[in-house]
């Protein structure tokens, strides 16, 4: 392995040329910055790969279950498992989806859940991404590069080849589809992972859009080639976000939409991946109630643990984050991306008092949780091994059936006093390697 | 009471718009106090127009103009039958659906109360059709009728603090405040008797029924209504929402005028 150390600066740099880049706004100005690779890999054995797997298809599948009930019959409400605060005052409520039934029943598609692994060796899932979760790509590329830069590392460890994710990609888009062609929806090269777009599109044979590409008529979405023909498309992969959809039934403002396109879903003539108003089943809020949803609707008890999370929103858990409030972290349920997470201890006097003032006044709006000893993994930082904070996002694609990529998008924060991994926070990544035995 | 109604709405451009998609909320819906009987839509330049029913149950009517236009115009007339309600008791509108005492009870953007709602709903008491007359006495009071003091985009609570407003305002006030109380309530979408512009007032649920208040006029819904849609809020029910490229909008007219029919 000390050979594909040796090759970080190569990777790096074919990475810069290949423009595996993450974007971030920042003040308002658009920025591109790499998103810098480093060599050591995330291990993680067959056993406990298999482990892992059974537990991300089982909350996958629940998460779909609920999606599926709350945009239809509501029995988990009705039946008083989930507060219907937490659902239909959620700003990840779509009252549009209301009654649609998505094409094959899939609401998620693609599925990030975001694990961390304790200094015990357990894993604690962090978060569900259900809405566009990116960073497939990462790994895939990276992958490809250092097993061009340094075969020899991948001769001598049994490494499952994970370049298969396109693979799994297109499976999904081949179930769900309608009758038509697969396109991926950007919203243009100023997203922050334009790169991915792109990649993925090309790696699974599907058509790169943007909106103005796509029309709708009488229901059936269509796109219109160079040569100005015009094909029908059965699924949309898309990677803009639910609010600038259709600027019919969403963001009227949207210029990155297509017009008229919920009206094709809602008719079931297109499938759109993953399905829109998924933000109701990976609210902050929500996380809560998932190893109730697994039991709830699977009748199986939960494989993966949560974080132990509290509900301000409940009296008794109210008490507890105001009694422990120092050595908790709060997050406000509104906010991604790292934002709006902040460590009870790190606060100064005045600001806790008026994050407590709030919580007090909007309990509904705030989740707390311990903070998990995470297991460091080690970098490579000048030529020399550090230990940093990392999680993994495991990718879970729900198509016929549910399966998890071997492999995942391990992210790691630089700075080593920060817990938030967030590429968008500057963070970096790494491979992350199952065994095949 | 047999009514005719007819909308017409338009819209100037300061040039020529084209890929024109619209959707269109203004077609009146059947219910235990009115009858749709003739009804008849069009859109100029004319566009095939594909009709659909969105989540809250309501006809929309989606469409899109490709050629460059100058004006776009929408119809829609005809005839609709009311039960005469001669007392100023409410008229059960729709029986409810069972999941809308649990999907009608949550505040929206729109009508997410605040101090002055707050203490509106504060001197309500139970949660009976009087109740809901008492919410649209308070509300109605709470507000004076200015022309264009409000904009689409002012909330309940926005409008019941400056104390003016227009008919959605009143609507989505006496929503918040009927939520605020334990009554489920909805915001609605309608024409009344005379000429003007589209109105809006409010459903609320009690005991398994939907009845139509009028906070604007103080009254309940009546003959002389004709309920086109309902939602949670203005947004929910917008009568024309459109996106096209190359113009912007100079100019909008809308006319709606119901009549009674002579037999």
């Amino acid at each position: 392995m000390d050979d594909l150390f040796k090759q970080t600066e190569t990777v790096n740099s074919l990475l810069a040329r290949y423009g595996v880049k993450f974007g971030i706004y920042k003040d308002g100005v658009f920025r591109e910055q790499l998103f810098p690779f480093d060599p050591i890999p995330r291990v993680i054995s067959k056993e406990e790969f298999s482990v892992l797997e059974k537990g991300l298809a089982q909350r996958v599948d629940a998460l779909n279950c609920f999606l599926a009930d709350i945009y239809g019959e509501k029995r988990i409400v009705k039946d008083g498992v989930v507060p219907e605060e937490f659902v239909f005052a959620s700003s990840g409520y779509l009252r549009q989806c209301e009654g649609i039934v998505p094409p094959e029943g899939v609401h998620s598609h693609i599925s990030g859940i975001d694990l961390v692994q304790a200094k015990d060796g357990s894993w604690y899932v962090l978060e569900d991404n259900l809405r566009v979760p990116s960073g497939a790509s990462y790994p895939l590329i990276a992958r490809d590069l250092t097993r061009m830069s340094s075969p020899d590392t991948f001769r001598h460890n049994a490494v499952v080849d994970n370049r298969d994710y396109a693979d799994l990609l297109k499976a999904v888009m081949d179930h769900v589809n309608t009758g038509g062609i697969n396109v991926v929806l950007t919203p243009g090269r100023y997203n922050a992972a334009y790169f991915e777009h792109s990649y993925l599109a090309e790696r699974t044979g599907s058509v790169l859009v943007t909106g103005q590409d796509l029309t709708v008529e009488d229901d059936v979405v269509y796109y219109t080639d160079y040569q100005g023909s015009k094909v029908k498309v059965g699924a949309v992969y898309r990677r803009i976000s639910d609010e600038y959809l259709d600027p019919l039934e969403f963001e009227e403002e949207s210029l990155i939409g297509v017009p008229h396109i919920m009206s094709a879903y809602r008719a079931g003539n297109v499938a759109l991946i993953n399905a829109p108003g998924n933000g109701i089943a990976d609210d902050k809020g929500i996380y809560y109630f998932v190893p109730k949803m697994i039991r709830y609707y699977l009748n199986e008890e939960p494989i993966l643990s949560n974080a132990p999370t509290y509900l301000p929103f409940y009296e008794e858990d109210r008490r507890y984050v105001l009694e422990n409030f120092d050595r908790l972290v709060i997050k406000d349920v509104a906010e991604a991306g790292g934002y709006g997470v902040v460590f009870g201890s790190k606060l100064f006097p005045e600001d806790k008092a008026s994050l407590i003032a709030l919580i007090e006044e909007e309990p509904r709006r705030f989740i707390a949780q311990e903070v998990i000893d995470f297991r460091d993994m080690d970098i490579l930082e000048d030529g020399e091994r550090v230990p940093r904070k990392a999680d993994l996002r495991a990718f879970v694609l729900t198509g016929g059936k549910t399966v998890v990529w071997k492999s995942g998008l391990t992210r790691f924060s630089r700075n080593p006093d920060s817990f938030i991994v967030n590429s968008s926070q500057g963070g970096g990544f790494k491979d992350t390697w199952v065994l095949s035995r | 009471m047999e009514l005719l109604f007819d909308y017409r709405m338009s819209i100037g451009f300061d040039g020529m718009a084209s890929r024109h998609a619209f959707t269109l909320r203004f077609v009146p819906m059947d219910t235990l106090r009115q009858r749709i009987g003739r009804c008849v839509w069009a859109v100029d330049p004319s566009a095939p127009l594909s009709s659909s029913v969105d989540s809250e149950g309501n006809t929309v009517l989606s469409g899109t103009v490709q050629r460059p236009h100058s004006r776009f115009s929408a119809c829609v007339s005809g005839e609709v039958s009311t039960v005469s309600a001669d007392s100023d008791s409410p008229v059960p509108e729709h029986s409810a659906d069972p999941l809308d005492a649990m999907m009608y009870r949550h505040f929206t953007p729109k009508t997410e109360p605040g101090p002055v709602i707050r203490f509106i709903a504060g001197g309500l008491d139970g949660r009976s059709v009087e109740t809901a007359m008492d919410a649209m006495h308070a509300v109605h009071d709470s507000i004076r009728y200015v022309k264009g003091s409000t904009s689409p985009q002012t909330t309940a609570e926005e409008a019941v603090s400056a104390g003016e407003g227009v008919c959605q305002d009143y609507a989505q006030a006496m929503a918040s405040v009927c939520i605020l109380a334990g009554l489920p309530a909805r915001y609605v979408v309608g024409y009344t008797v005379g000429e003007g512009e589209s109105h809006a007032w409010t459903e609320v649920l009690v005991d398994g029924m939907w009845y139509g208040f009028d906070p604007t006029a103080d009254r309940t819904v009546g003959s002389s209504h004709i309920k086109v849609s309902h939602g949670r809020d203005f947004d929910d029910c917008r009568i024309n929402r459109g996106v096209f490229v190359g113009a912007a909008i100079s100019g909008q007219t809308v006319n709606v005028t119901v009549t009674e029919a002579r037999p």
